[in-house]
């Protein structure tokens, strides 16, 4: 089995899990906009969700990177995967799960319209409904790879670090993640946004600096 | 079947030398032990022969190859060490999957009855398993990966006697069946040195000893006999240990015997046989021939 495929099957249950708590969210905000009208909903937020599937996904597969790194990286090398193996089955998998959080958002997106057409609320809300762009899309998949990378250098700088060096080395891998930040977030004007070329540069260096991170990488044996 | 050849193999940790310019060839197709005391490099050169970690210098060929980064070799090693390396929050049944989803080699229906002759529990998390669960768990892992090279670091540490003597049973079994190179690292040398076909004794990071398990036997000699006339044949040679019951005296002698002394020994009615690998482990590795 690929190891991509591997992972994607050991992460459904969780990534299952996730959006079923978000969807739970979605439907508690939208009947609190139907029961006490449009309190979360301003003049420059048309959209809840917007709101609830902000960057809390974002913050979610940061963590998924770090168990990446400091769960199967060992696991796999034991196992008889190369690093290099790993390192791309890993990548592989942080972009279909990227693309699989950034469909699921749309997905929450589209069901909140519905949502919003079927209790009238598309009529009361005063900005356009911020409908989901390809561009959008694109950039927000290349903020969660962002959000991944940061969380699989960060374990990998303190598994392999002392804890005093890690600590002064753990901002840089925190570079990503914010430049991540910046396409997931709530702002919905992309006026506003960095150009997309900017997270191209940061995700493309941190993939590079991911495999360095993991090229030389001694298991250590586990303390006991 | 693999061959593994070291060629002047050093390891540092800082200022620390795990491994000093270590050099040996295995044929392969056997079981090897390998032999050193505690901090010795046992497990670092192991680490380095499974591509764990990188060597500082030297090099390793694994049937001609270097295994580092080398993905075809290295899904044909399997290094069980005492840590365990597998996540200790996975069931016992989840980390077997794992291993048979990772290694294309895996005998999971193998596991599944190496499981239950240990008595894993399968629904337990790894980390609720005891010491000796956690042992008998990896050593299915091991067992069960059937990799042309197969290496054992303290891995039954903590089973108890049944258990151990149970995996003793299926290396030999399994190693029979479906003969491939293995590497036995162990403390329990008494134990399980019957099985080692060829045997490795290491010392702060060097080799000491390399060779056939009956050779290495045969470099030194059990008298056995009364008391005084053992005392007087012993005299001047270099006795490795001696144990003692009502007047009979057994002296363990390291070093061969010529034919005078082979004939003096028999004219005293002494008894000659050889000398336990645990006997001569200890004279290698401590005192003055450290």
């Amino acid at each position: 089995m690929s190891l991509a495929r591997y992972l994607l099957r050991r992460h459904r249950l969780i990534f299952g899990i996730y959006w079923g708590i978000m969807l739970l969210v979605l439907a508690a905000l939208v009947t609190s906009l139907k029961v006490f009208g449009l309190w979360i909903v301003e003049a420059e937020r048309a959209s809840a969700w917007a709101l609830a599937a902000n960057v809390a996904p974002g913050w979610f597969v940061f963590v998924i990177g770090i168990i990446l790194a400091s769960v199967y990286l060992p696991v796999g090398i034991a196992h008889g995967i190369t690093r290099r193996d790993f390192a791309i089955g890993a990548g592989l998998f942080a972009v279909a799960t990227s693309v699989l959080f950034e469909l699921m958002k749309i997905a929450g997106q589209l069901l909140e319209a519905l949502a919003y057409n079927m209790f009238g609320i598309m009529e009361e809300i005063a900005e356009p409904y911020p409908w989901p762009t390809a561009g959008g899309a694109l950039t927000e998949v290349l903020g969660y790879l962002g959000f991944m990378c940061s969380g699989w250098l960060s374990a990998l700088i303190f598994y392999r670090m002392r804890i005093w060096w890690a600590l002064l080395v753990a901002p840089f891998a925190a570079i990503p993640l914010s430049g991540g930040m910046e396409f997931i977030s709530t702002e919905t004007d992309w006026s506003h946004k960095p150009h997309w070329s900017f997270i191209t540069l940061i995700v493309a260096g941190s993939v590079v600096a991911a495999y360095l991170a993991v090229r030389g990488l001694a298991l250590k044996p586990k303390k006991t | 079947m693999f061959t593994i050849e070291v060629d002047d193999l050093r390891l540092s940790f800082g200022d620390t030398k795990a491994l000093d310019g270590m050099s040996f060839r295995l044929g392969g197709g056997k079981i090897y032990g390998l032999l050193g005391r505690n901090g010795s490099g046992k497990t670092s050169l192991l680490s380095l022969l499974a591509a764990f970690r990188r060597p500082t210098a030297g090099t390793i060929r694994i049937d001609g190859e270097n295994p580092w980064e080398n993905a075809p070799l290295v899904r044909q090693i399997c290094l069980i060490r005492e840590s365990g390396d597998v996540y200790d929050q996975e069931k016992v049944s989840c980390v077997v999957r794992t291993a048979g989803d990772l290694r294309p080699s895996f005998d999971r229906d193998y596991a599944d009855r190496l499981v239950e002759r240990f008595q894993i529990p399968t629904r337990k998390r790894v980390q609720a398993l005891s010491r000796g669960q956690k042992s008998a768990l990896g050593c299915t892992l091991g067992l069960a990966s059937r990799a042309p090279l197969t290496i054992f670091d303290e891995s039954y540490l903590g089973m108890d006697a049944p258990s151990r003597y149970a995996f003793y049973d299926e290396l030999l079994a399994d190693y029979s069946d479906q003969p491939r190179t293995v590497i036995v690292s162990t403390h329990l040398i008494e134990e399980v040195s019957s099985l080692f076909e060829e045997v490795i004794i290491i010392d702060r990071g060097r080799l000491v000893a390399h060779d056939e398990a009956d050779m290495l036997r045969s470099r030194g000699v059990a008298v056995t006999g009364p008391q005084e006339v053992v005392d007087t044949f012993t005299a001047g040679l270099t006795v490795l240990g001696t144990q003692r019951l009502g007047g009979t005296k057994s002296a363990t002698v390291f070093g061969e015997l010529n034919e005078t002394q082979l004939s003096a020994a028999r004219l005293a009615g002494l008894d000659l046989g050889p000398v336990s690998l645990q006997d001569l482990f200890v004279h290698l590795t401590t005192g003055v021939n450290r």
